[in-house]
């Protein structure tokens, strides 16, 4: 859930136009992206409006993964990646310019 | 350009006109009926599609079917008896590895295939066969268990004349 | 998604397919497996009246050991590649690079053939074919020849293919004795997306000293790319002095174009990488 979003997930526009509108080339997680083991943590914070404190279930638990996957690489190597999806290139790119190197921008990033 | 052709699907030939620029898809699901044969990406990269050809999984939405005739095509209806589940459809439902389903037909013909390949796969033998099925409910936790559930139920079974 | 309209021939010989493509000329396409150019055809990025059927041609899937090494016929499939016993013992390296392409699926219905000849520049089998001076069959009108794959791609989705010339077979001479061969492929996207980029590398040692050293890389150049100018790692020792004149000429051949895969600043790094990972990998494996 949300892996796909934190990792390869986006939309590319060029001029306006979609660039990477087809299966071929937006590519969402397949089943070999998946974490081998998966560990689930119910953390009950009633909501202060919900009746009895009900709040929806399923997408709310979703949006976690991607801040656990950005501490998790800022824990690792100290560079903290904010906006998604996190490529291994922002990362790498990150990782160059804390190490004070100045590096060529690129429109298709 | 139409012409005539006789498709074996399910183990019955369907004899119709078809035209070059049809695809399998097109054929199996806007002519035929089948529904379980689904379209999604278009370009062989989601698995909503899959049929076997002869066995072997394919992405119907490639194929033209034209060129499909003399193959025995097998849909997710030709799979089970019409009364009683596969064994690998049971598996999906008892591990709940469906949410909107859209995916599971395409995902239960490539775990036949699988199994008729591999009858005894790794994690990572399923990952890899698997891999081209996306699922949006990403149900693939479920679904790796499933595929050994049914493969536990296969070798249980008792062999049947097919 | 839907096709225009095109009538498919069905020839049953070589010649005959020929005779229909020269007929008619830029109105007709081969078609292999078909998994490039149905997509083209749905996109209405391409139209021909006319299809040529290879696979209605008997004998064009055959692979097999010929006494100059191995040959694999146009129509055999990614999957027969990937499976066949006798190329997983004698060149694992293309087992491999024809196992890792998009799904099982694709890898069923795609032919040899198809791949080559469309000439994409990121594809997973030209760069072992290429460290492995692999070349291919070709008939056409004028007769047969063959092509060595170095000067096959011509640029990007470019080919030596003659219009109404059929590629037949690719033929992989027998590999030197104390060779290894690796591919190494990497993805930035999901786990079976296209590749950034391909690393292959094969190494000859002699003496624990390289005799040869070959590379090729796809996805950073229009083409796949054989790197030139390696004989001076001959008799030397694989050590950081000598893998850093390896790498200068891999940077200087190379020209990687930015996409959705990684910008050309990150494939240069990643080239470099990957090239430093195959070396160290086949040095280490030999000792
Ligand atoms: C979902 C998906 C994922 C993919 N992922 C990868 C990947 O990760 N790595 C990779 O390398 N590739 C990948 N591919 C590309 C795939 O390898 C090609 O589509 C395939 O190799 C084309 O082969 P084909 O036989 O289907 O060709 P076709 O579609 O039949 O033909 C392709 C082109 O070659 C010509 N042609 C075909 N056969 C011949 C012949 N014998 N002689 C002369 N011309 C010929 C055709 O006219 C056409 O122009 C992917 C494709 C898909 C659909
Ligand atoms: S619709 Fe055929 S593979 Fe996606
Ligand atoms: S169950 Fe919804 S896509 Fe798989």
């Amino acid at each position: 859930m949300h892996l796909g979003l934190t990792l390869f997930e986006e939309m590319v526009f060029e001029d306006g136009q979609l660039v990477n509108g087809s299966l071929l080339d937006y590519q969402v997680a397949t089943i070999k992206d998946m974490p081998r083991s998966f560990r689930s943590v119910v953390v009950e914070v009633p909501h202060a409006d919900g009746p009895f404190g009900a709040k929806g279930a399923g997408e709310t638990g979703a949006l976690t993964v991607a801040p656990a996957v950005a501490n998790a690489i800022e824990d690792a190597v100290g560079v903290r990646i904010r906006d998604l999806p996190i490529t291994p290139e922002k990362v790498l790119r990150a990782l160059a310019e804390k190490d004070g190197a100045t590096l060529p921008r690129d429109s298709s990033l | 350009m139409k012409r005539e052709i006789t498709l074996n699907i399910n183990d019955r030939d369907e004899t119709l006109v078809v035209d070059d620029a049809e695809t399998l898809l097109e054929v199996l699901r806007d002519r035929l009926k089948l529904w379980s044969v689904r379209e999604s990406c278009g370009v062989g990269a989601c698995g909503s599609c899959t049929v076997l050809l002869d066995g072997r999984p394919v992405s119907a939405c490639l194929l033209l079917a034209v060129r499909s005739t003399g193959r025995d095509i097998t849909t997710l209806e030709g799979l089970g008896d019409g009364q009683l589940l596969h064994p690998i459809q049971e598996a999906f439902v008892s591990e709940r590895a469906l949410q909107c389903a859209y995916c599971t037909p395409g995902f239960v013909l490539s775990v036949k295939a699988l199994l008729d390949e591999i009858p005894n796969p790794s994690d990572d033998e399923i990952r890899e066969y698997l891999s081209g099925n996306l699922c949006r409910c990403a149900g693939y936790a479920d679904i790796l268990r499933a595929v050994h559930l049914a493969r536990e139920k296969i070798s249980r079974a008792p062999v049947k004349p097919e | 998604m839907t096709i225009r309209s095109f009538e498919l021939l069905q020839p049953r010989s070589l010649p005959e397919a020929v005779e229909m493509l020269r007929e008619h000329g830029d109105d007709a396409r081969p078609l292999g497996g078909g998994t490039t150019l149905v997509i083209l055809m749905k996109q209405r990025a391409v139209h021909y009246p006319f299809l040529v059927d290879l696979q209605t041609i008997p004998g064009l899937n055959g692979i097999g050991q010929e006494s100059d090494g191995l040959r694999i016929g146009a129509l055999a499939s990614h999957r027969m590649v990937e499976l066949s016993p006798v190329v997983r013992r004698l060149l694992p390296v293309v087992a491999e690079a024809f196992g890792h392409i998009g799904n099982v699926r694709v890898r069923e219905t795609a032919s040899v053939g198809g791949n080559l000849a469309h000439a994409d520049y990121r594809l997973d089998p030209p760069p072992p074919l290429l460290v492995l001076g692999a070349d291919i069959g070709a008939v056409g009108p004028n007769g047969s020849r063959r092509i060595s794959l170095k000067n096959f791609f011509r640029g990007m989705y470019e080919t030596a293919l003659e219009p109404s010339e059929i590629l037949v077979d690719v033929k992989i001479p027998a590999p030197p004795a104390d060779s290894k061969a690796v591919y190494l492929r990497y993805s930035t996207l999901s786990a079976n997306d296209w590749p950034c980029l391909g690393v292959a590398a094969l190494l000859t040692k002699e003496n624990g000293r390289c005799k040869e050293l070959r590379l090729a890389l796809g996805g950073v150049a229009p083409t796949p790319l054989l790197i030139d100018g390696l004989e001076f790692t001959r008799d030397q020792s694989l050590d950081d002095g000598v893998v850093d004149k390896v790498l200068q000429k891999v940077e200087e051949q190379i020209s990687p174009s930015s996409d959705l895969r990684g910008s050309e600043w990150y494939k240069r790094r990643m080239a470099r990488l990957f090239v430093q990972k195959a070396i160290a990998q086949l040095n280490g494996d030999q000792g």
